[in-house]
């Protein structure tokens, strides 16, 4: 399991997002809204409505599953109700439990059909947005964050 | 302006090859995105294995397209999604243009769609008095210059970073910058305000499962989310060959498509999207509708040869691969779909005579079919189609001369003659300046290889 965690954790920080591994998920969170020093934070648990959410810094979900190999966070709509949250802030907090992290692309779309019916939406995230549409050149958060936070709770 | 027609690719490409500032960057951009697929692909043991259950997947598909179409549609209704049918270019526009003026639509965002391109659906959308908004950056760079795309995923690689910033500084009102960070963050504003005003959102899809009634979607920016989640309607196009069987399948294509086409393990997201919400008070639009493009394609399907055309999954690999592409670009072939997938397509949806150039727009190389994710075999298509374009074409003086050459060729005796002849002649008769023109003739040896080999 710690070698999952730690390839997730390598996958993330290879598309240039942030992941730390705690036990304490809260406590970090808590520092990182700080350390950003952001006035306003929105939740999927407990979303703005949709045209409000322009206007926020921080934008704060979970995720359903992960996957190592690419270092990517699923989000199904029959927990994630409100994914723009994710999206639309210049900056996005995810935190996960270690247990949901699975090895594969492959694991992940087995899990997404397993003994159910397809959620309507489901996004899979890898890092912060990102086009290299004028000269090639890698810019990061065009329509989407700038900044991609993965906290993965490791007691979980 | 630059809206280039496929009758004219010789001029097209002369005017190409003259644009030193166009080749510079065609040579960036193919070389970049070749070298990044090449590592892509190295860095999966199984890459062929992939490649090939990709085409099997791709043919199990189009050798029984209706039913997996049938299936298809029915499990996207039965997850509240409404299923139009389409045969042309202009009976797809119309039904969209329907949509949109029921629901009063003003503004419509969209996401980038090879489709709608195909059917100038932004035309008729700005003729039935809406304002279309491209939102991919490329895209909206381009829409904004008011030129058709370049290349299959970056439609603005002909376009330098000083052309860009004179073109925000005119269109959108922005200080003149070198940063590149700083044009793209006023689209961002730009863009932001007019997804926020958006009553519909179109958008194109890369794969549609039949098992499930899934659209999927892949995309590096983020617009496609914002076009498929703000507005309160999806419209989503896709040619009828975008079915795959079964949900398990993508991870072959999403392991194919990606390291193609940016040389990237995934691209930043994916939209897996099945029907309609669930609750009313979820995100997401209210209304989906897709519509099924068919517009020539089943004529593609009809001929064994040509049905592996629609097994391409538009990642632009040959594109970059094209010794021609890489020296002409995108604009040159007149059409949406360049290079040579795009020399084999557009002859077929735009009918033969109208891009009777473009299956000739290639030394039949072999590179594109090396670098096809679904191993599409393009040589064996273009010299399909130029099969079918010979009998009609060629000056009577070339059919002549082949005749000749057949029956020299067929003949040890009139072979011997000929290439006495030709020793002596090749120093006092001109040689064809069409045939010199772009190849050096070498001088005939004065000793024949049979000389040779006798005198030994």
């Amino acid at each position: 399991m710690t070698n999952r965690i730690d390839r997730f954790k390598e996958s993330v920080e290879s598309v240039a997002g942030h992941c730390i591994v705690t036990t304490d998920a809260t406590d970090v969170l808590k520092q990182i809204l700080a350390d950003l020093n952001v006035q306003r934070v929105a939740s999927s648990d407990n979303p703005p409505n949709a045209h409000d959410i322009f206007n926020f810094d921080v934008g704060i979900s979970s995720a359903q599953a992960a996957i190592a190999e690419t270092g990517t966070l699923v989000l199904d709509s029959a927990c994630e109700r409100h994914r723009l949250v994710s999206l639309v802030p210049p900056v996005h907090i995810a935190i996960i439990n270690a247990s949901t992290i699975v090895e594969t692309l492959s694991d992940a779309l087995t899990l997404l059909q397993k003994d159910k019916e397809i959620s309507p939406a489901i996004t899979f995230i890898t890092g912060p947005s990102r086009t290299a549409d004028i000269e090639l050149t890698l810019t990061i958060g065009v329509h989407g964050p700038q900044e991609l936070y993965v906290i993965v709770d490791s007691s979980k | 302006m630059n809206h280039l027609s496929s009758e004219t690719f010789k001029e097209n490409a002369r005017a190409a090859l003259a644009d030193v500032q166009l080749r510079g960057a065609l040579k960036n951009a193919t070389s970049l995105f070749g070298e990044r697929r090449k590592e892509a692909a190295a860095s999966l043991p199984n890459w062929e294995e992939l490649r090939t259950q990709a085409r099997a997947i791709k043919d199990e598909v189009l050798s029984d397209l209706d039913r997996y179409l049938k299936e298809f549609v029915r499990n996207a209704e039965s997850r509240g999604a409404v299923v139009h049918r389409a045969r042309d270019a202009a009976e797809a526009n119309s039904i969209i243009c329907g949509l949109a003026k029921e629901r009063n639509a003003r503004v419509i965002v969209k996401s980038k769609s090879m489709t709608t391109e195909e059917t100038h659906l932004n035309d008729a959308l700005e003729a039935a008095g809406m304002q279309v908004v491209e939102t991919d950056l490329g895209e909206y760079i381009i829409q904004l210059a008011n030129e058709p795309p370049s290349h299959i995923i970056a439609p603005a690689i002909h376009k330098t970073r000083q052309q860009v910033s004179e073109l925000f500084a005119t269109e959108l009102g922005m200080p003149p910058t070198d940063d590149i960070a700083q044009m793209t963050s006023t689209a961002r504003a730009t863009l932001r305000d007019r997804f926020a005003a958006a009553d519909v959102g179109i958008s194109g899809v890369n794969f549609a499962i039949a098992e499930t009634g899934t659209l999927v979607i892949v995309e590096n920016e983020g617009n496609i989310r914002l076009t498929t989640s703000l507005p309160r309607m999806h419209i989503a196009m896709m040619g009828i060959e975008k079915v795959i069987p079964r949900f398990a399948d993508l991870d072959v294509f999403l392991k194919l498509l990606p390291r193609s086409g940016t040389g990237q393990r995934l691209t930043t997201y994916q939209s897996f999207i099945t029907g309609t919400k669930r609750d009313a008070a979820d995100e997401g639009p209210d209304e989906l509708h897709i519509v099924l493009l068919d517009n020539g394609r089943s004529r593609m399907l009809a001929h064994p040869v040509t049905r592996q055309s629609l097994a391409c999954i538009r990642c632009g690999a040959c594109l970059n691969a094209c010794p021609v592409y890489q020296q002409v670009g995108g604009h040159a072939y007149g059409s949406v779909y360049p290079g040579p997938i795009g020399a084999v397509i557009t002859p077929q949806l735009m009918g033969i005579e109208k891009a009777a150039q473009l299956p000739f727009a290639s030394s039949l190389c072999g590179a594109c079919r090396d670098v096809c994710p679904v191993k599409i075999d393009i040589p064996q298509l273009l010299l399909h189609l130029r099969a079918e374009i010979s009998p009609r074409k060629g000056s009577t003086a070339e059919r002549l001369a082949f005749k000749v050459w057949a029956k020299v060729m067929t003949s040890p005796s009139l072979y011997k003659l000929s290439s006495i002849a030709g020793r002596i002649l090749q120093h006092v008769m001109p040689i064809s300046r069409a045939w010199t023109s772009g190849r050096d003739l070498r001088p005939i040896e004065s000793k024949s290889f049979h000389d040779l080999w006798s005198n030994d």
